[in-house]
């Protein structure tokens, strides 16, 4: 329970200061759209370029410029480092670790579960390490660019590339919804807990906790209806975007130049 | 009352969210351009079902509402809600923004408004509804009552011609509710219609004349008032009460033998006018 308040409180916490913290970047008054065109070039090439064997180098160089620039740049840096331990290395980290043992070929090291041989190989290793590098790259250029553009620009470009108005609407409601959902799991779960006066067997416990989240789903999806409805009646069109930001053109030429430069190096050195 | 003068007219309107359980059954309404309703019922009895039908915020609905003239559907829904403010009973479902500031910006610039124009209106929202303490907060740092302040605002930023507004002195404090209601009175001054839905009689603007009771989708009364307070199988039918003044009043008349009344009390002063004539009346 406290671990969710925790939770809940962070993120509420990051949505309040996002749009500040974004502000304070030297990369806000770039054009939304020419950050996220970068961004998709960085993710390709990191993707579909840099797998040589390796690339691992050349994903931990990247890392570290970005951080620079990051720093540099004056992007959040507490949000940023969050944002990499979680998304970048506590669940690659998740995903990655079966690799490690499911490839064959020269033995590294290798160890008795009860009858079972456990074994990690150089070639196991070697996925795992690219793999982890890669996602850890990804989750830096992610980083990059969530942390230096708010959530309501993020929507206006959407709705520059003709997305779905649907598609939007339901970004925004899920962006706007998690806070929610956690909200009410924490009402839900401190009203249970104030009426519940001794520990539940484990069968009860499961259908207990069955009910509960079938219930939250439900609380959270009528909440997420009444907001929409509320931002429907104040002519809500699917665009978020606030009428006095104004992007740089000087600001966007430094950046392109910047990225172009960026990129053009990965290409030379690492690809 | 010809078709020109009215703001809102609703023929024959029924609503359900699942078959054959209907929440409005065949009402008819018809507001006139600057009048104040209020709309009375107990919990679950439409009210809030209304208000969201006037802006065809639900699916479906049967027979026909027109605003300003025009039927409201889906091809004009948009257009309906730019002359619409509706107010939320919870302001948790209201403000989604995570500042007040944008919350403020939200709808007029959903209208067009922005730059110089934008700026002053907000300005504008902030002296009026004397929140200026309120403005650099983070909108889910604020107590519950400023909340619906602020909810009140993001709409009055937009400058309907239509406010409809549920519950919006409950959860308020006492200072809270003279200010709105000086608001709501300005308001009114003004020329716009206002219609607010309640269960409390106690809460009732002044100059809100014209009273509607809904009960279990069906509107029960509609009329002055006045008129309301002097039916009683209407109020107990719909879980109303009599305002305190009016109850003490009655209660009065029966054990001082009072002069009967048409007109009941509606705030302390109209209570001690009564007295006062009728007391002094019996005391000769």
């Amino acid at each position: 329970m406290s671990f969710l308040v925790r939770v809940n409180d962070n993120f509420q916490n990051y949505l309040n200061t996002e749009y500040e913290s974004t502000q304070k970047t030297r990369l806000f008054y770039v054009f939304p759209i020419i950050k996220l065109i970068s961004t998709l070039w960085m993710i390709i090439v990191v993707n579909y370029a840099m797998i040589v064997e390796e690339g691992y180098v050349g994903h931990i160089i990247l890392i570290i410029i970005l951080l620079l620039s990051a720093a540099l740049l004056k992007i959040n840096m507490k949000h940023f480092f969050k944002f990499l331990i979680v998304i970048g290395i506590i669940f690659p980290l998740i995903v990655a670790f079966p690799l490690l043992f499911t490839k064959e070929g020269l033995t590294l090291w290798s160890f008795n579960i009860f009858s079972i041989k456990i074994t990690v190989t150089q070639l196991g290793f070697n996925i795992t390490r690219n793999f982890l590098f890669r996602m850890l790259a990804n989750s830096t250029i992610t980083a990059f660019f969530i942390f230096s553009t708010p959530f309501t620009h993020i929507i206006h470009i959407f709705h520059q590339l003709r997305f779905p108005s649907v598609l939007i609407t339901i970004i925004t409601l899920t962006y706007r919804y998690f806070f929610l959902f956690f909200e009410n799991l924490i009402k839900i779960l401190r009203a249970d807990d104030c009426r519940r006066f001794e520990k539940y067997k484990f069968k009860k416990r499961f259908t207990h906790l069955g009910t509960i989240f079938s219930m939250l789903l439900l609380r959270s999806f009528s909440h997420g209806t009444k907001i929409h409805q509320a931002m429907l009646a104040r002519s809500y069109n699917g665009d978020l975007l606030d009428t006095n930001y104004k992007p740089k053109l000087l600001n966007t030429i430094f950046y392109l130049l910047c990225m172009i430069l960026l990129n053009t190096l990965i290409w030379i050195f690492f690809v | 009352m010809t078709d020109d003068e009215l703001q809102i007219n609703v023929k024959d309107l029924h609503f359900s969210f699942f078959p054959h359980q209907e929440i409005l059954k065949a009402i008819n309404l018809e507001v006139k351009k600057g009048e104040s309703i209020v709309i009375l019922g107990e919990n679950g009895s439409g009210k809030s079902t209304f208000f969201l039908n006037l802006l065809n915020l639900l699916p479906n609905f049967s027979g026909e509402i027109q605003i300003n003239g025009k039927e409201v559907n889906r091809k004009n829904e948009r257009e309906i809600r730019k002359k619409i403010g509706i107010m939320f009973q919870n302001p948790n479902d209201q403000l989604f923004l995570p500042t007040v500031q944008q919350e403020l910006e939200f709808g007029p610039s959903n209208l067009g408004i922005n730059g110089n124009e934008l700026k002053s209106r907000i300005t504008q929202v902030i002296d009026t509804l004397k929140i200026q303490n309120q403005i650099d907060k983070k909108t889910f740092h604020l107590s519950y009552g400023e909340k619906k302040k602020i909810a009140f605002a993001s709409i009055f930023a937009m400058d309907p011609e239509i406010y409809l507004l549920d519950e919006p002195y409950a959860n308020l404090d006492p200072q809270t509710k003279k200010e709105f209601s000086e608001i709501l009175i300005s308001l009114h001054q003004n020329n716009k219609t206002i219609l607010i839905i309640s269960h409390d009689l106690n809460n009732i603007p002044k100059f809100i004349k014209r009273a509607v009771v809904i009960h279990q989708g069906e509107i029960l009364f509609d009329g002055l008032i006045n008129n309301l307070y002097n039916k009683m199988e209407i109020l107990q039918k719909a879980n109303l009460d009599l305002p305190i003044l009016s109850m003490l009043y009655l209660k009065l008349m029966d054990d001082f033998h009072l002069e009967k009344i048409l007109n009941f009390p509606r705030d302390v002063d109209d209570f001690l006018e009564l007295f006062n004539k009728n007391g002094i009346k019996n005391q000769e």
